[in-house]
């Protein structure tokens, strides 16, 4: 390599590149924190389902699975509806500023349909959204 | 850093690493907040299964940030066909000065710093790619080759053909003609 690509090169590294923001270490936080409860909630979730969305969700693991009967299965539908959305108020980051945290609750829904027959999956997912807020 | 207490290890892991993880997200990302995202999905992936796997830790989460850019970027391309008409922006980190440079400010030259983004902007993805994991990933031509699935020779000239690239913008930024 010559000399003016190893120039351009020393100087290029010398660059910086910017850190990411506070609210991506409060994300992080959130997510490792929230796994054990969001863990909890799934397995909630399936047993308000019942066998038969287990079932289902066993058939999910393939796109075209097959059931009993020979029927091959299809997925129809895939869909998540708000359920609640729950604001939790003002909280400081840790540079000083503000931020507003949302906690949203969802119901995911998978379908599968195929041979006369019709599978369903539904599960909760709750989301927690670190929101900044602009002060003027 | 194991011997730390969790919260501050991750923390500390992510401080040091963030950055130049970051700036490869953004070269495979529309915005930083894109960017965030993907960093963010593949550092908890990295952090919950993958860190005691033992290895090339860092390679491992450049890996998945690429993963998840694709995945997102599939994601984004039928969102986009969905709310076309509704022209929302993209970008929800667009607050203080200059939000979407990759790099520090210079106290001396910024100038120059501008011209290097820009020019870098301009490069093929698939070059600048390459750049950012060598320069400031800290990435060997081999493990580039390995994360990419690339030859070693062709990872060794898309770099070259960067810097000339980066070179000949810059020359032709700093001296235009009459």
């Amino acid at each position: 390599m010559n000399n003016e690509l190893e120039e351009l090169e020393f100087e290029l590294s010398r660059l910086r590149p910017r850190a990411p923001s506070e609210f991506l270490e409060v994300r992080v936080e959130s997510a490792l924190e929230n796994r054990g409860s969001a863990g909890r909630a799934m397995l909630r979730g399936f047993a308000a389902a019942g066998f038969a969305a287990v079932v289902a969700w066993m058939a999910a693991l393939s796109p075209d699975a097959a059931v009993p009967g020979g029927a091959a299965l299809r997925p129809v539908v895939a869909e998540e509806t708000l359920q609640s959305a729950q604001d939790e108020g003002l909280m400081t980051l840790d540079d000083g500023s503000l931020a507003q945290r949302l906690r949203l609750r969802y119901v995911e829904t998978l379908c599968w349909s195929g041979g006369g027959r019709t599978l369903t999956w539904t599960a909760p997912r709750e989301e927690l959204r670190i929101l900044p807020v602009a002060t003027y | 850093m194991e011997d730390k207490p969790h919260h501050e290890s991750w923390k500390d892991w992510l401080r040091q690493h963030g950055p130049r993880l970051l700036l490869y997200a953004r070269q495979t990302t529309r915005s930083l907040a894109d960017a965030e995202d993907v960093l963010q999905e593949a550092f908890i992936r990295f952090w919950r299964n993958q860190r005691d796997l033992g290895g090339d830790p860092l390679g491992l989460v450049f890996t998945s940030i690429r993963r998840a850019a694709c995945d997102l970027a599939r994601r984004n391309e039928r969102r986009l066909r969905r709310e076309e008409s509704a022209g929302a922006d993209t970008d929800g980190l667009g607050a203080g000065s200059e939000p979407h440079a990759f790099f520090e400010r210079l106290d001396e030259d910024d100038e120059r710093r501008v011209a290097i983004e820009t020019a870098l902007h301009a490069l093929p993805a698939e070059q600048r790619e390459v750049l950012t994991l060598k320069i400031w990933g800290g990435r060997t031509f081999d493990q580039i080759s390995g994360q990419l699935g690339v030859s070693p020779h062709t990872v060794a000239s898309r770099y070259r053909y960067a810097l000339e690239g980066l070179r000949k913008r810059l020359t032709t930024t700093e001296c235009p003609l009459p």
